[in-house]
């Protein structure tokens, strides 16, 4: 009986729940600095791992085509360690939102490091690439002009900035402060001033693909899944929604940690 | 076949007791830049433009010609397999400027991994004359920026080096970067 159990859960968290793509709808509402969002709707897609545009990656972008979304906000970890970025490419250039896609890059796309540079630029060259439409945000942060006003979107990229990066600053001061601020690690969420009016985007942890308390996760070494697993979490005027992302890593496995697109409505 | 295994245990202890007593090699090459893996050996970053190439060589058949773009530290940070430099007195490599002016790059070194402040780690500026450059530190001069610590020579984790703020684009050529018991 245990057997047959173990057996059973096994070929769930195995076989089905990794392709069974969930949709959460959130309803947020616009941060001060970002009130022309009112009326919008964005996507949030996350560490697609992606080896191949499978089943799962095609019911995900049928998912996006449907809901017709403004923005689409991707929140790292394309590939696969060590993957090649040819899949991914290929996904984002199937990715479309009316008014754009923003995009930060996480620690695994940086993994084959003379590739990563592909996600930008033509193949030995400084040039933009035209596959695809994101624009990957590197510690920046830049305006969109909407009908009712400007949205400032920032991103932080730890890996990318290395070894100059400085972790006491997430975001240079002198930059305008931002209303969204997409991550890949949600441990940045620690850096941003409680006090700045700010919605975060962030994935990495996958949910922690299983269901274990987070002392364990901390005891694992997983500080960013103890502490900020999955959904949504405020601290002061700041706010971070935590996606278990698209993909798996380390195991092709989830057990009660549905991959999920994130749709968010601002209100 | 006694003697066979006998020959066979000899071998790998004379293995042995080279490894154990044999003097570090008087130059040690960390890249020389001649095979298409080595371009896997780098941390590619924005604003630099990296690719093998037969100009300004000084060993083998190839060179790394970097194009530094204008942005804040564009330059070479190289994967460092090897982080024990203690057996070795220099680390040397050869820079060709193929500008008509001079240029300035500063080398910085680290000896832990996660990444030191200015202070915590070596940082020194060398100006590049038009031509080929030898660039040469002894190590015994690897000394923290501010808190005016020797580097822990057997603890090397970083060593990159870049211009800051260029204001236009520039080309350089590497090639040869090695560690070394003697001059260069």
């Amino acid at each position: 009986m245990v057997v047959l159990l173990v057996v059973g859960i096994a070929a769930y968290g195995f076989l089905i729940e990794p392709e069974w793509v969930e949709v959460t709808h959130l309803r947020i509402k616009c941060p001060v600095s970002a009130k022309a969002l009112k009326g919008k709707i964005a996507v949030q897609i996350s560490d697609l791992h992606l080896h191949e545009i499978g089943k799962r990656e095609n019911r995900v972008l049928r998912i996006v085509r449907e809901i017709q979304p403004d923005f689409i906000f991707l929140t790292g970890d394309y590939i696969p360690w060590r993957g090649h970025v040819g899949p991914a490419l290929e996904f984002l250039s199937r990715l479309k939102a009316k008014v754009g896609i923003w995009g930060v890059m996480g620690d695994y796309d940086y993994s084959r490091s003379r590739e990563s540079c592909l996600f930008c630029h033509e193949p030995g060259s400084g040039r933009f690439t035209k596959r695809h439409r994101v624009r990957f945000l590197r510690n920046s942060v830049e305006p969109v002009h909407l009908q009712d006003g400007d949205v400032w979107i920032g991103a932080v990229d730890e890996e990318g900035a290395q070894p100059f990066f400085s972790k006491k600053h997430p975001l240079p001061e002198e930059l305008h402060p931002p209303g969204i601020i997409l991550l890949h690690n949600p441990l940045g969420f620690d850096l941003i001033d409680p006090e700045q009016q700010v919605l975060v985007l962030a994935g990495d942890t996958h949910g922690g693909q299983v269901p274990l308390p987070s002392w364990l996760w901390a005891l694992l070494g997983y500080e960013k899944v103890a502490k900020y697993g999955q959904g949504l979490f405020k601290k002061g005027k700041k706010e971070m929604y935590v996606s278990r992302g698209i993909g798996t890593s380390h195991l092709p496995l989830r057990i009660l940690r549905r991959p999920e697109v994130v749709v968010i409505r601002f209100e | 076949m006694k003697v066979y295994w006998k020959s066979i245990l000899i071998l790998i202890c004379l293995v042995f007791l080279a490894a154990c007593t044999g003097k570090p090699a008087s130059k040690r090459m960390l890249f020389d830049f001649e095979s298409d893996k080595e371009l896997d050996r780098i941390h590619w970053k924005c604003h630099t433009l990296l690719s093998l190439s037969e100009e300004h060589v000084t060993h083998g058949k190839r060179s790394l010609k970097l194009e530094l773009y204008p942005s804040g530290y564009p330059g070479l940070v190289p994967m460092i397999a090897d982080n024990d430099w203690h057996a070795y007195k220099a680390l040397c490599f050869d820079v060709y400027n193929p500008e008509q002016t001079e240029l300035r790059i500063t080398v910085r070194i680290d000896d832990y991994k996660d990444y030191p402040e200015y202070k915590d780690r070596y940082n020194k500026g060398f100006a590049l004359k038009p031509g080929m450059n030898l660039v040469r530190i002894s190590l015994d001069t690897l000394i923290t920026s501010g808190t005016k610590r020797q580097l822990d020579l057997k603890n090397i984790y970083r060593f990159l080096f870049f211009m800051v703020n260029p204001k236009e684009r520039h080309t350089i050529y590497v090639d040869n970067v090695r560690l070394t018991q003697l001059g260069g």
